[in-house]
């Protein structure tokens, strides 16, 4: 019904458009970089005399209809000289326009600079990075990090210093939706969380959707962050790499044809293990990715991409224990221009997260992993200077391996085992309309209707009850049930099935030129659910379609805020607040095993999340010194209630802290061009520390001293705060061919304050005493990279 | 997991770093704690038998209060009640006149401060220690010495077993429980390594078979206990909760659990 009533209504809205026919035209084109033909995301393309202004898409093409006249178009971006061109409207109108970057240097873009906030545009809880001033963020081991640099905007945390994921507004690190190049990257980090899988020298743009998400998104809870691949300079061939301490990077860049198609490979990989190797040491330990991006432009109406991304982690510590991990993509895309006023992109996806173990001494080998082919089609059509529409379907084919078990020789005792495969598929389709109500008033409306099919062929066990998990009403504790039967489903047979509409609604008031006001409210349903119960995600969690027992998470999300800009847009203010709450969150029954659990279903319980707060954002975007700060006060909570009423839940089936629960959290970031070979930036982040229990006691049992514990996440670790410094040096600044290069010095953690990453309590192993011991990763780290281009 | 953290830091020349830090803690109300895991060593009758009773204290405080005072029996199927009594105010309550068969099952009773205390077991045979191995390996800092015991697991049923060792050259008992989930009817082993047992070193090692939760209890319990605690990618601790019911006020759960088992073991000499 509810959705009948949504495509009524736009069906309405968009003939209330039409109706009043004008004689119109659209000035439409691509918006590049004219120093190597690389597509701008997001470009800001306005018609200044009607007040109507759009921003390019994912690939750069941008279309206006206005009536029939003589205007000026107008064109900003973000490091870049201002366009502004005179254009005469008596016919559709073909404008592709290349920028100059504003000052020349090693970077593609520079920070900032006409970073102001759009006011205009009801897109709010966005964040967006250039890639510029991610590589001016100091960093730990200079190694510039995209996952490490959202987490210094309001909103985002992660659980602490080499830690994986990041915590979206109170949300779990499973929901967040990672797009690279529109595949799905299922982990983020190399080496547990000390780095991201994102080579930045490849990266060309990113946003970060904390909420306000637009309908062609869905599959996760919290977030999306969408990055983007460069697509390689078509004018001519370069190289740039760099050296620093942990890894070394390469990337080359040229023309495939020239102006019409291009390439770019670039590869990364860490090489600590070779020190190792010279100290004949057995261990090994590294990294690598690499990315992969070819782009040809057929004509002037279609284009083709192909994109691919591949790493690996690998461990080994004397061959006794081998662990492997790793993302794959690969995407083939093509944009086609029906008219004008009508874009589109079809995208075959597939990408596959692979997790290996190798146990020598238990003669053990484990395989894991997740693969998954989506096709895509999506479609912008710029119906007039009112309103445009983004519509579009999916559809997600996922096979799960949650583990294949392997002798690895004859002489193991270990028996072959597979644990059973899960399919699923995902279609989903999508409608939204960005309009224009008056100069004033801006709105964007629309719906998400997703189906998720849990398919065979695979076993469904049943339990008596229909409960995989059982109360013990004698000792109040909840136990794994044991199976009572199981169900045979052939090949594509569907085991459980869920369809949800998910509608999308935001909208922005300009209360002035400079002062704005915005409304958003979306609802996400995330069909994955990543098995964890630790802090923060480890490479070894395995992800589980929805089924019988595991139901998808809704997320329904909504925010306030207020935007400005002032001192003739020199700054920029941001107010937000939210309210965010998840249904079926799931929770594990005390001490839960999930590692090569076959029926993880015994230890899951449905409940729920919530999480609120007030965000601020005050951001310097012009001058020789800029950068933001940023606070954030928000509390996340979980509530598992029991589901009868002898049941007590867990935690008393009381509202209790999330792991990702930080009432305070304030980062600044600053840059500032001393001249033109210096430039310094600065980190500071201080936020409450992570949620953890503390034991309440001890005794004895069987020899072993046992702490005792009340209920979940009462304490805090110790505030955590650091701050860090970089300076980056260009030797020549002038020189604009040949060989240029960088140096970038940085200090992690100047004041080597030693952050809590856990703090753990246990008898120690000489004295017999207990004790409380701290964790801490990083202490005070300088670091040293150099950047070379030519 | 937490030695792949430590040693990933190693590897990448961090600075991570432990050191003892003082939190402050609350402490709960004392609770009652009882050890009450009998073994029948088959070289033996298994007549004398003991159970610990005791309380829950400060974590700081390294020491453990006894529980005084209690009436404490065993009974069998057929109703037949072993007694222990309590040795001074030790805490430690002993039986002489034990008597242990296989597949029977056992009733633990527990009288503390007036509020009675039950818990129910059943005594399962565990497969005899076969051979002893041992093997000398690379490790990070150079060799060690690894020891395994095997032994038979029995087809065509779930088995959960608990491991033991004692070495003279670690402070604390080592304990894990272990299943036949991957190894079903297969030889299953104990395997015991660190870097300072060397020739002439003693090994205790045994083995018991246990129910699925006695083996559910204990993994639990490795995860929190001793000198585990909270490593990074471990779980968020919990009250472990055993067998044993307050029949008197359900909520006033007591600590520890009641197993009762047979053991095999041997007194290894390192080579």
């Amino acid at each position: 019904m509810f959705l009948k009533k949504i495509i009524l209504f736009s069906c309405i809205s968009l003939l209330s458009n039409l109706s009043f026919s004008q004689e119109k035209f659209t000035v439409s084109g691509t918006i590049a970089d004219a120093k190597n033909n690389e597509s701008l995301i997001g470009v800001n393309v306005g018609v200044s005399e009607l007040k109507i202004y759009t921003s390019t898409n994912e690939y750069g093409f941008y279309s206006i209809t206005v009536p029939k006249g003589d205007y000026t178009l107008n064109i900003s971006y973000v490091g870049y000289k201002l366009v502004d061109e005179s254009i005469s409207l008596t016919k559709n109108l073909k404008k592709n326009v290349l920028l100059t970057g504003s000052d020349e240097e090693l970077q593609e873009v520079i920070i900032t600079e006409k970073t102001k906030t759009n006011i205009r545009k009801p897109e709010m809880s966005v964040n967006k990075l250039s890639i510029a001033a991610i590589k001016y963020m100091p960093v730990i081991l200079g190694e510039a990090d995209i996952i490490k640099s959202i987490l210094m905007l309001p909103g985002v945390t992660n659980a602490g210093e080499g830690q994986s994921g990041f915590n979206v507004r109170g949300g779990g690190a499973d929901q967040n939706l990672i797009l690279l190049d529109e595949a799905t990257i299922f982990n983020s980090s190399h080496v547990f969380g000390f780095f991201s899988v994102f080579n930045s020298d490849v990266i060309k743009d990113l946003k970060l959707y904390k909420g306000g998400i637009p309908a062609r998104f869905g599959g996760r809870a919290s977030s999306v962050l969408d990055v983007y691949q460069k697509d390689g300079n078509s004018k001519n061939f370069h190289i740039n790499g760099g050296i620093g301490i942990i890894s070394s990077r390469l990337l080359a860049e040229g023309p495939l044809v020239k102006d019409k198609g291009s390439f770019i490979i670039a590869g990364r990989a860490s090489y600590a293990h070779l020190f190792l190797k010279l100290a004949k040491n057995e261990n090994v330990a590294y990294f690598y990715d690499l990315n992969t991006k070819l782009n040809y432009k057929i004509n002037k109406n279609n284009s083709l991409f192909l994109s691919g991304y591949f790493g690996r982690d690998v461990f080994s510590l004397n061959k006794t224990f081998t662990n492997t991990y790793g993302n794959s993509t690969l995407n083939l895309r093509w944009n086609h221009l029906f008219n004008d006023q009508l874009f589109s992109n079809l995208s075959l996806i597939y990408s596959d997260y692979y997790y290996g173990l190798t146990l020598d001494f238990v003669g053990f080998n484990w395989d894991s992993g997740i693969k998954n082919f989506n096709i895509k089609y999506d479609f912008k059509h710029y119906l007039s200077d009112k309103i445009k529409l983004n519509y579009g379907a999916n559809a997600i084919y996922y096979n799960f391996n949650p583990g294949t078990i392997a002798p690895i020789n004859a002489a193991s005792s270990i028996n072959f085992s597979q644990l059973d495969k899960k399919y699923a598929f995902e279609p989903a389709l999508y409608l939204d309309a960005e309009q224009k109500i008056s100069s004033e008033f801006n709105i964007q409306y629309g719906f998400r209707y997703s189906i998720f099919n849990r398919l065979g062929s695979s076993i469904k066990n049943n339990y008596a009850n229909n409960q995989p998990v059982t109360w013990n009403n004698d000792l109040k504790i909840y136990e794994s049930a044991t199976r009572i039967g199981t169900e045979n489903y052939s090949k594509n047979q569907v085991m459980a099935s869920f369809d949800n509409i998910e509608p999308r609604f935001s909208a922005a008031y300009e209360l002035s030129d400079t002062k704005s006001i915005k409304f958003s409210y979306n609802r996400m349903v995330q069909y994955l659910q990543l098995i964890t119960n630790t802090n923060s995600p480890t490479p070894l969690d395995v992800w589980t379609p929805s089924d019988a027992y595991i139901k998808p998470q809704i997320a329904d999300q909504v925010a306030v805020g207020y935007f400005t800009n002032f001192k003739d847009d020199e700054y920029s203010f941001e107010v937000e607040s939210f309210y965010k709450k998840v249904k079926n969150r799931l929770d594990y029954i005390d001490g839960a095993n999930l590692v090569a659990n076959e029926a993880i279903e015994r230890v899951i319980l449905n409940g729920q999340l919530r999480s609120y707060g007030l965000e601020l954002l005050l951001r310097k975007n012009t001058g020789k010194l800029n950068g933001w700060i940023a606070y954030t006060l928000s509390k996340s909570e979980q509530q598992t209630v029991g589901r009868t009423a002898q049941e007590n839940g867990i935690n008393n089936g009381n509202w209790y802290r999330s792991p990702y629960d930080k009432l305070h959290n304030l980062a600044i970031t600053a840059s500032y061009k001393a001249n033109k070979k210096w430039t310094y930036g600065a980190n500071f982040t201080l936020q409450t520390g992570q949620p953890v229990t503390y034991p309440t006691g001890q005794y004895q049992y069987q020899g072993l001293v046992i702490p005792s514990y009340g209920l979940r996440n009462e304490n805090s670790l110790p505030l955590f705060h650091h701050l860090d410094a970089s300076a980056t040096y260009v030797p020549k600044p002038t020189k604009k061919k040949g060989w240029q290069s960088e140096w970038v010095f940085s200090v992690y953690n100047i004041y080597n304050r030693k952050n809590a990453a856990s703090i753990n309590f246990r008898q120690n192993s000489e004295t017999g005493s207990n004790e409380a011991v701290r964790l801490s990763i990083f202490g005070a780290v300088p670091s040293v990279s150099y950047n070379f281009k030519f | 997991m937490k030695n792949i953290f430590i040693i990933v830091s190693l590897l990448f020349i961090l600075v991570s770093c432990e050191d003892v830090v003082i939190v402050p803690l609350n402490t709960a109300d004392a609770k009652l704690v009882i050890d009450a895991n009998i073994k029948w060593n088959k070289t033996n009758t298994g007549a004398i038998q003991s159970i610990k009773l005791s309380l829950t204290s400060d974590f700081y405080s390294n020491t453990v209060p006894p529980a005084n005072g209690a009436l404490v029996y065993v009974t069998n199927s057929a109703n037949t009640q072993f007694i222990f009594n309590e040795v001074g105010t030790t805490g430690e309550y002993t039986c002489t006149n034990f008597v242990p068969l296989s597949n029977e099952n056992y009733t633990l009773t527990v009288n503390y401060k007036g509020q009675i205390y039950t818990a129910t077991d059943t005594l399962l045979p565990t497969p005899p220690i076969l051979n002893v191995a041992q093997e000398t390996l690379p490790s990070f800092t150079g060799t060690r010495i690894e020891v395994k015991f095997f032994f038979q697991d029995p087809a065509s049923q779930n088995n959960y077993y608990l491991i033991n060792f004692k070495s003279n050259t670690e402070l604390l008992p080592r304990y894990a429980p272990i299943r036949d989930e991957f190894f079903q009817g297969n030889l299953m082993f104990g395997r015991f390594s660190n870097d300072d047992i060397k020739a002439g070193d003693n090994l205790f090692m045994s083995v018991q078979s246990i129910s699925n939760r006695y083996y559910t209890y204990f993994q639990k319990l490795n995860e929190i206990a001793g000198t585990n605690g909270g490593a990074p990618f471990s779980t968020p601790p919990a009250t472990i909760r055993g067998n044993i019911i307050n029949q008197t006020d359900v909520n006033n759960f007591p600590l520890g659990y009641f197993a009762i088992t047979e053991l095999a073991s041997r007194n290894y000499m390192v080579q």
